[in-house]
């Protein structure tokens, strides 16, 4: 398993390498001048923002998801508090469509700011050291999918995925293809603009598409045939509701009259930069990944059968 | 327009009590209700279907939904996104206040929470839409119900 450390100070950082020895690949995100890697720096805390090292970090991948983090730990420092949210926004934006989970160390004395980290894309805590002993479950549980208990109905999502590829193609004229096809481990995705529309009846649930902005640019201002500079922040939202409609909509056709048939509402539209979308209640979340050219956007889809 | 007003009613109906149930704290309708802005932190959404289609969104500001959590301490011990677990709770007891056997029966889909530090939610797609703004001891929200 390949983990990434973030903001980690040596002691730290000597920590995870001694309770992860046999069960992680660890990777460290460190200042490009060199100022945390020294000894004579030991148990220092990182100085000043990490953004332009973590932007490195996931550039140097150049495209390929091989070696990626699995998961992240982001050390949140007393002494650095107002680089913390940017941060972690930045780590979740860079895994947007790929559902990594990112711990957030912190000790008790900032436990209300670490808490507030969780809605800039934490998911969870580990509190240090209290949970050192047990951090291997910690990340078992961090990894698993979320609504493991309740069936998971494979079959739901193949309207979905036609529909998107059908609408793209036809009204678009792009192409997307399906990549990942996943259970989600904790139900969020972050995106800059999403679509959601809710699923009653004998169903309960929802859809979501969730895009990058440049992507939902693209695709609205093919789909009305107006150069993307001319589109309005109106457009887009109207542009980002309809599709999520037609993809639901088609979707729902598609399952009339089987045990799956279900009513949607209309649609709200989501604007802002890496929010997330979080469906809670133990309802198991497929998401099926698309890329179309050089872009990544996500359809998720959370339901389960009423009792 | 009666059919309107008593759509009001049975949602500011549904936060009153919730709260109450949960919080033992009346809420007072402000004039003023929250804007989407940095202090806005979670949406709740949830669709409904029935006599009428809609979707209910409940917006709290990061200290209502703090201050909230801190009368539950068991959901801190419990979860990884205490947060996120509490706005659940809230729009949980909200949605099962709104329901209603009967004639008027709604049909409520799971609901969602978003989080972040700025977003907006659009909700043109339907034609009617109102907005109730709460103050409380424990801090303020907001109620959009749009619907058709």
């Amino acid at each position: 398993m390949q983990a990434l450390l973030v903001r980690f100070n040596p002691l730290l950082e000597r920590t995870f390498r001694n309770v992860l020895s046999n069960q992680a690949s660890l990777s460290v995100i460190t200042r490009a001048d060199g100022l945390r890697s020294g000894v004579g720096f030991k148990n220092t805390p990182v100085k000043g923002g990490l953004t332009s090292d973590i932007l490195r970090y996931f550039e140097s991948f150049a495209g390929s998801t091989a070696g990626l983090p699995e998961i992240i730990f982001y050390a949140l420092s007393p002494q650095e508090l107002d680089f913390a949210h940017d941060e972690v926004l930045l780590l979740r934006k860079k895994c947007a469509f790929r559902d990594v989970p990112i711990l957030i160390v912190a000790d008790g004395a900032v436990r209300r700011e670490a808490e507030r980290l969780l809605l800039a894309g934490g998911s969870g805590l580990v509190r240090f050291p209290e949970e050192m002993a047990t951090l291997p479950i910690r990340i078992r549980e961090s990894l698993q999918p979320v609504g493991k208990r309740m069936p998971v109905i494979a079959k739901l999502i193949n309207p979905f995925i036609s529909a998107t590829i059908d609408l793209l193609a036809t009204m678009a004229d792009m192409t997307a293809t399906r990549k990942d096809l996943f259970l989600k481990k904790n139900y969020r995705l972050a995106g800059d603009v999403s679509g959601i529309m809710n699923i009653t009846g004998r169903m309960e649930g929802s859809v979501a598409v969730t895009l990058e902005r440049g992507l939902a640019l693209e695709i609205v201002s093919r789909i009305l045939h107006s150069p993307a500079s001319e589109l309005t922040e109106e457009d887009i939202k109207d542009g980002v509701g309809e599709l999520v409609n037609i993809i639901s909509g088609n979707a729902k056709a598609s399952l009339a009259g089987t045990e799956y048939a279900h009513e949607i509402t209309l649609p709200a539209v989501i604007i802002g930069y890496g929010h997330e979308i979080s469906h809670p209640r133990g309802a198991p979340c497929i998401v099926a990944l698309f890329e179309s050219g050089a872009h990544t956007f996500g359809v998720q889809v959370s339901v389960q059968v009423k009792k | 327009m009666a059919a309107d007003e008593a759509i009001q009613t049975r949602f500011i109906e549904a936060v009153r009590s919730a709260f109450w149930k949960l919080f033992q704290t009346e809420l007072e309708r402000k004039d003023d209700p929250p804007r989407e802005s940095e202090e806005i932190v979670f949406t709740a959404l949830a669709g409904f279907t029935g006599s009428i289609f809609g979707i209910v969104s409940l917006r709290l500001c990061e200290h209502t939904a703090v201050a909230a959590l801190n009368k539950h301490k068991h959901v801190m011990e419990s979860s990884d996104s205490p947060l996120l677990a509490e706005v659940e709770e809230l729009i949980d007891e909200i949605l099962q206040a709104a329901e209603r056997p009967g004639a008027d029966h709604l049909d409520f889909s799971l609901p969602e929470i978003i989080s972040g530090s700025s977003y907006e939610v659009d909700f043109r797609k339907y034609r009617k839409r109102f907005e109730v703004g709460f103050d409380s001891a424990v801090g303020g929200l907001c109620l959009t119900v749009a619907y058709c």
